[in-house]
């Protein structure tokens, strides 16, 4: 009773968010479209997306913009929600909120890596971030070497991540995001010990923790297949959570010689005996359909939750996936049978 | 009452100031103004610039004296710049040599600091760290490794790896130890720890035994060194100690020659192609400057010119003030609220006076009051707080008016009233009904005050030539006629007599209620000033009326502010009458002593606190506003009698 109160507010929002999805029907719609500027247009007239585009013209839009403000429009969604969420519900929105913040520090990295002037377009994320952030946006834009870049973020959590970086004496920017990444999982692991109620943790876990385990896995498989790289090496830059997958797996993963051991390791761990299709070729398309399985199971099972925040903003961020796939494949001109084969060949 | 101030222009030749402000002015008070703005209007006169040859030695002095543990100078024989310099230097060198050898301590510790910082780490090894140093076959590195790289490495790496890692000191984020690893599979280990992120540092070769015993060999050292610092510090102030007298003594020369060489910030020189000359300006008291005068009448080198009429003079007399002892506490209030201006009247007497007897109104208590009177005169004999003889002085008329409503620690009953008892005593009114008689006299009084404060304005304006602050103001001529003629009726409705005609009535109220509306296009007329009425006629109306409107309203608001004189009378004798309920004194039972002493220190304390600001507030807010700007400056005398 006391979770229905406390979630009844942003299960009632995130329902009536969720309505504007895009629906399967909607998808085939999308996919007969002839061109991007069409596709757009179909986008604009779309309820979900009527407001982002609605004072832009689609016929000039560049392909980088149109990405980003389909990026913007999860953001815009969860400031929705966190508007009708209160007290505990909000740590994990603040907690999700980061990837925000890690985004900006992202582009602001490559920025002086790569010696470049990019004007970040900070206004949709200006108010929440002066609220929410304690990184001072503009300072941090304006850095342009990477000690200014240091100096400007000292006093945030990300400071002492990076600044173990500075005895390097050729830093590339490969090392420093995957410091500030492997820091926010960490981070964002620790704090389910935040969660008010056990079944939230249980909730917090059962969904990030699958997903850090399921990067893990292609992490692995990646370095093995393509970058070759020596074992300790891909110890080193595993995320240090584990969930489902034990030591061994681990172990039995990054050591298997052959790519038919890896597959044998693969089948099992936890997700190879649970899901009959995980397998070394499909780790993919898996992925998104095992997220998938996990968080809807868990919103049907407690709709008064966290897992209903959690499963939508999955749900939301699979969507602008699909939209970027769909449009990214009118562009080539391929058929509607092959762009539904690669949209909806997840929802298997 | 305000000292009268004269100014003067000292001048003479420009090599000559110092020898003229040391044997001259420095026995004066002078209030120093900027010769160069005093004189503006003089033209070719430019700055005095001199660097200030003493403040190098008054630093050195000063660094001395801050040693001193005792600042008393017993004697103080007169010495010369010469013998002062001189001793400086000599203490300087006899110093210098202790503090060499401090600061080659001090760059020892440095090192030892240092070098237990590398080692401090690795405390937890338990092995000869040099004995390492020479393994030959066996390579070793020292350093940290992040703490999540370390769980991984121990997690999957560790137990395949021929090497061995010693852990010795967790700070949280970083994990510092030493790893072995046999010299065969040195590049290949290394390798892996590297990919951990493993920083090594190289230690040097300079310990002895296990850390431990390394740290503790240096800890001694650096308590050593510290020890010896320490000893060196000491040596050094007990050398000063010993030359106390002198330094003190050459520190005050020193003060006084360079302040005295200041006086040249303040100076003007003439031009530069005939002989040169310097200009002082400033204030001096009427009396100060006479004996000037006949100071320096002999002196050949010094011209001396005494300013008499004040219109000639660019800024205005700084105020000094001066009055009889026993008023002097309360220009501490006249401070709070700003130094009259010089032409002002100085109201520390009225204030005195008011001040003193308005609390004794409104808290008469004979024996409060001689407590207050007697524990406030030791306080001000004892810590010279203006505020404790001020309150002697007020306990003073609280007793007086303690005789006069018979009341002593709240007892109501041991001394007969002379005059009336506040809280009984009752008055008849017409039109009103029946009141507590001391509410009425606290009205008359107040009545009678401001009228009082506005012939003070009045005065005052005349002394400053201000046509509308005299005659048209709200306080001025017009004021005060309108408000005595409220006064005049009021009495006599009050006592029951007959009112006068209505011509008179008119004449009385409406005739200096016109004059204030219109007291701006007055003044001018009376001025012979072009434009009498403002452009805006009916802007001007509209706003004269509501001037008007707040002004009488803030005649009946003052007036009735000084109800409270009358209220606290009436509460003090209700709040004893309280405490001695509460100790069971009312139906002449034999009461509880220590309720009663300290109902009466509570009712002292608070009351007296509270009575003390309210006067404070009548004073400020109802008398002051009417007569009283404050915009004065200090008089304030330049290196106050520097006597060489």
């Amino acid at each position: 009773m006391g979770s229905l109160l406390a979630y009844s507010g942003s299960t009632t929002k995130i329902r009536a968010i969720r309505s504007r999805l895009l629906t399967d029907s909607e998808y085939r719609e999308l996919s007969t479209m002839k061109s991007v500027t069409e596709a757009l247009g179909y986008l604009k007239r779309h309820p979900g997306y009527q407001k982002l585009f609605a004072d832009i013209d689609e016929t000039t839009l560049h392909r980088g913009e149109v990405e980003k403000i389909l990026n913007n429009a999860i953001f815009i969604d969860f400031q929705k929600i966190y508007r009708f969420t209160s007290g505990q519900q909000r740590n994990l929105l603040d907690l999700y909120f980061q990837r925000y913040e890690i985004a900006i520090l992202k582009r602001c990295m490559r920025m002086i890596f790569d010696h470049r002037d990019i004007t970040l377009d900070l206004t949709i994320f200006k108010t929440f971030f002066e609220k929410h952030s304690d990184i001072d946006l503009q300072k941090i834009s304006e850095s342009r070497t990477l000690e200014e870049f240091m100096s400007n973020l000292q006093g945030s959590i990300y400071f002492n991540a990076l600044d173990r970086l500075s005895h390097l004496t050729r830093p590339t920017l490969w090392d420093y995001e995957m410091a500030i990444d492997l820091f926010y999982f960490k981070w964002f692991w620790k704090n389910k010990d935040k969660m008010a109620h056990k079944e939230d943790k249980k909730i917090f876990m059962d969904s990030y923790g699958t997903k850090m385990d399921l990067l893990n896995v292609r992490w692995i498989y990646r370095s093995k297949k393509y970058f070759n790289m020596p074992f300790p090496e891909i110890y080193a830059h595993l995320i240090p959570v584990q969930y489902r997958l034990k030591k061994e797996d681990i172990q039995n993963l990054v050591e298997a010689s052959t790519m038919e051991e890896f597959n044998t390791a693969v089948k099992n761990t936890y997700y190879g005996r649970h899901y009959p299709e995980y397998s070394s070729d499909t780790l993919d398309s898996t992925y998104n359909m095992i997220r998938c399985s996990i968080q809807q199971k868990n919103a049907l099972k407690n709709p008064y939750s966290i897992a209903t925040v959690i499963s939508f903003l999955f749900e939301k961020e699979h969507e602008i996936d699909k939209l970027t796939t769909v449009l990214e494949c009118i562009r080539y001109e391929l058929t509607q049978d092959e762009i539904l084969e690669f949209i909806l060949r997840n929802k298997k | 009452m305000i000292v009268k101030m004269k100014f003067l222009s000292i001048t003479g030749p420009k090599a000559d100031l110092d020898r003229m402000v040391n044997e001259y002015l420095s026995k004066y008070d002078i209030h120093l103004e900027n010769a160069l703005s005093e004189l503006r209007n003089v033209e070719q006169l430019h700055p005095y610039i001199e660097i200030n040859p003493y403040r190098e030695w008054l630093q050195k002095a000063n660094e001395f004296a801050v040693l001193i543990k005792d600042f008393t100078l017993d004697a103080s024989p007169n010495i010369s710049l010469e013998k002062c310099i001189d001793f400086l230097r000599q203490l300087e060198e006899n110093i210098s040599g202790i503090r060499m050898k401090r600061m080659k301590l001090e760059e020892k510790l440095e090192a030892l600091n240092a070098s237990y910082e590398k080692i401090e780490p690795f405390l937890a090894f338990n092995y000869n760290i040099h004995r390492i140093m020479q393994f030959k076959f066996i390579k070793f590195r020292f350093g940290k490794i992040a703490v999540d790289y370390y769980d991984k490495l121990a997690k999957y790496v560790y137990e395949d790896l021929d090497t061995v890692f010693y852990k010795c000191h967790n700070d949280g984020q970083y994990i510092w130890g030493i790893y072995f690893v046999p010299e065969t599979h040195a590049s290949k280990i290394d390798a892996v720890y590297a990919s951990m992120h493993f920083e090594r540092f190289r230690l040097p070769d300079e310990y002895e035994g296990t850390p431990q015993e390394a740290a503790d060999l240096l800890n001694e050292r650096i308590a050593n060194c510290k020890n010896n610092i320490k000893k060196y510090q000491e040596e050094m102030t007990a050398e000063l100690n010993r030359q106390k007298d002198m330094i003190l003594l050459s520190q005050k020369k020193l003060a006084a020659l360079s302040t005295n060489f200041d006086v040249r910030k303040l100076a003007a020189c003439t031009r530069e192609d005939r002989q040169v000359f310097y200009i002082l300006c400033g204030w001096m008291t009427e009396k100060d400057a006479r004996n000037f005068e006949r100071d320096i009448s002999n002196d050949p080198d010094l011209y001396c010119i005494i300013e008499d009429d004040h219109n000639n003079v660019i800024s205005p007399p700084p105020t000094k003030l001066k009055n009889p002892k026993v008023f002097r506490p309360f220009e501490m209030y006249i401070k709070m609220y700003g130094l009259p201006a010089y032409n002002e009247i100085d109201p520390t007497i009225f204030v005195a006076l008011t001040y003193a007897f308005i609390f004794g109104a409104m808290f008469g208590d004979v024996g409060q009051g001689i407590f207050l009177m007697i524990g406030g005169a030791l306080l001000y004999r004892f810590k010279k707080w203006p505020l404790t003889a001020i309150i002697s002085c007020a306990g003073f008329f609280s007793a007086i008016f303690g005789i006069l409503f018979g009341s002593v620690f709240g007892f109501e009953d041991i001394i007969p009233a002379l005059w009336l008892r506040p809280v009984s005593h009752m008055t008849t009114l017409p039109f009103i009904g029946k009141l507590n008689t001391v509410f009425i006299i606290a009205i008359a009084f107040g009545m009678f005050l401001n009228l009082l404060v506005m012939i003070l304005h009045i005065i005052n304006g005349i002394k400053a030539k201000d046509t509308e602050n005299a005659w048209f103001d709200t306080n001025g001529c017009a004021g005060f006629v309108f408000y005595a003629a409220i006064v005049t009726i009021i009495a006599l409705f009050m006592t029951g007599n007959k009112l006068p005609s209505g011509i008179v009535m008119v004449i009385m109220f409406v005739v200096p209620l016109i004059l204030m509306a219109l007291k701006e296009p007055l003044t001018r007329l009376v001025e012979k000033k072009a434009d009498i009425f403002p452009k805006e006629k009916g802007m001007f109306i509209v706003q004269s009326f509501f001037e008007l409107f707040e002004i009488l309203l803030s005649y009946f608001s003052n007036t009735l502010s000084f109800v409270r004189i009358g209220a606290f009378a009436v509460s003090h004798a209700a709040m004893m009458e309280v405490v001695l309920m509460l100790a069971g004194a009312e139906n002449g039972a034999s009461p509880n002593w220590i309720v009663i002493i300290v109902g009466n220190l509570f009712v002292c304390g608070m009351e007296g606190l509270i009575v003390g600001i309210q006067v404070l507030r009548l004073e400020y807010y109802e008398l002051f506003s009417r007569f009283y700007k404050g915009t004065g400056r200090a008089f304030q005398p330049f290196a106050r009698k520097n006597t060489l």
